[in-house]
């Protein structure tokens, strides 16, 4: 079976990423063997709780974007929120089985979505953070950036003499009253929104990049990334909203540190393997989707993935949402 | 459009939601639904392939749904304040080394 060309790696190495976002560069980071199988391959891990964590997330993020770009069309609240609600019903049916979506995780489902979504925009109707209105009058909502880094600093160039790219999709972009600009993110979670919960994001792959992204696509000094945590209980939900400032200088650490594993993947590239980072298999809920493969001797692994693993895609930082 | 918000207590110019809905509405019939109830009918609606009739009669299904949504929050949020603290005789030794924001 073929599959379509990922237009984010070289045409002359084929297997040599050229653009990169937060997916890809943290499944890098995580382990080689990993980003190998779940980019390089795009083998899905087919359906398991990660996936609904993720489903649940992406249906929250979609039907606030609904709500936003309405608002920002001057429509009521209430409105808003009723249309995010049709939204999610919709989404969240299947139209072939005729049956709802079924989530495997029993505080992230349909009920939970919609329940989520509408009390997020109460939470934050009136925002003293506001979406900014960009110059072609739409909202500043998914704003996508890509960066040439060898612009930055032109080491950042691949063997085949091609940039590095660092691309991706800013949630929102928003302004205090005081004009202070900020890159406000949702995240879901069964936690509790405490100070350990926070300091997940400092360090972070991902709140990094949109730091990096903001001043540089922005133009404007970038106050920091917001977490707006929503933590999704059965019965209710809370929320909570931290900025996790970066300086300068832990930019500039970033994209060293960057540098360094775009190099090693290059060797990776060079010799056709990417090696296992077992310290990061984890257990439980938060195994990795490849165990089962990686727990097995390296002659069954193929066939492990053919059978266990047959639904491809094809994940490419470059192609707009 | 006019605000759906929940009305005022007490106010007398607060709409009465009940109110708007058409007199054969099977919704006014069942008044009150539980949010079970509407999220069957919505069911009903997406198996039969009739998805716009959720939006039927000024989407009153949908705002019967979203105050369901809102009043289950609201017990919610008096259950979670109305139960017994538990004390560990200790005070919390969390540093707080964030910025929060109190926005």
């Amino acid at each position: 079976m073929t599959y379509p060309h990922n237009t984010s790696f070289s045409r002359d190495i084929p297997k040599l990423q050229l653009a990169w976002d937060s997916v890809s560069s943290g499944a890098l980071k995580k382990c080689p063997r990993f980003y190998e199988y779940e980019i390089i391959e795009g083998y899905q891990q087919g359906r398991d709780l990660g996936n609904d964590h993720t489903h649940f997330g992406i249906l929250i993020h979609c039907a606030t974007e609904v709500y936003e770009k309405e608002r920002a069309q001057g429509i009521s609240h209430n409105d808003a929120v009723i249309n995010g609600v049709y939204y999610l019903l919709i989404n969240t049916w299947d139209f072939v089985k005729k049956r709802p979506w079924i989530s495997a995780i029993s505080t992230k489902t349909r009920k939970t979505a919609i329940r989520t979504f509408i009390l997020y925009c109460d939470k934050y109707e009136d925002d003293l953070i506001k979406t900014r209105i960009l110059s072609n009058g739409q909202p500043a909502i998914e704003v996508s950036f890509r960066i040439d880094l060898s612009e930055i600093d032109g080491s950042f160039v691949a063997p085949d003499g091609n940039s590095y790219l660092l691309c991706g999709h800013l949630d929102k972009v928003g302004d205090d009253v005081e004009n202070r600009t900020y890159i406000p993110d949702k995240k879901t979670t069964g936690y509790d929104l405490n100070n350990d919960y926070f300091s997940q994001y400092s360090p972070d792959n991902q709140v990094s990049i949109y730091s990096l992204a903001g001043r540089i696509v922005l133009l404007s000094e970038v106050d920091g990334v917001i977490i707006d945590g929503i933590q999704v209980l059965a019965g209710g939900t809370r929320f909570a909203r931290r900025a996790i400032p970066r300086t300068e200088a832990q930019l500039v650490e970033w994209l060293t540190d960057f540098k360094y594993r775009l190099r090693e993947n290059e060797r990776y590239v060079a010799d056709n393997y990417w090696p296992m980072n077992d310290k990061s298999c984890g257990f439980g809920s938060m195994q990795c989707g490849f165990r089962p493969i990686c727990s097995q001797p390296p002659e069954f692994r193929q066939s492990l993935l053919d059978a266990f693993y047959s639904s491809r895609r094809v994940w490419d930082p470059l192609i707009p949402r | 459009m006019a605000d759906l918000r929940p009305p005022l207590e007490g106010s007398p110019d607060a709409p009465d939601l009940q109110d708007t809905l058409m007199e054969d509405s099977p919704l006014r019939e069942a008044d009150p639904m539980a949010l079970e109830e509407l999220l069957d009918r919505v069911n009903d609606y997406l198996v039969a392939g009739t998805p716009a009739r959720i939006r039927e009669n000024d989407d009153a299904l949908l705002i019967k749904m979203v105050e369901g949504f809102r009043e289950e929050a609201r017990e919610w949020v008096q259950k979670e304040k109305d139960k017994p603290r538990r004390g560990t005789g200790r005070k919390s030794k969390e540093i707080d080394m964030s910025q929060a924001l109190d926005l």
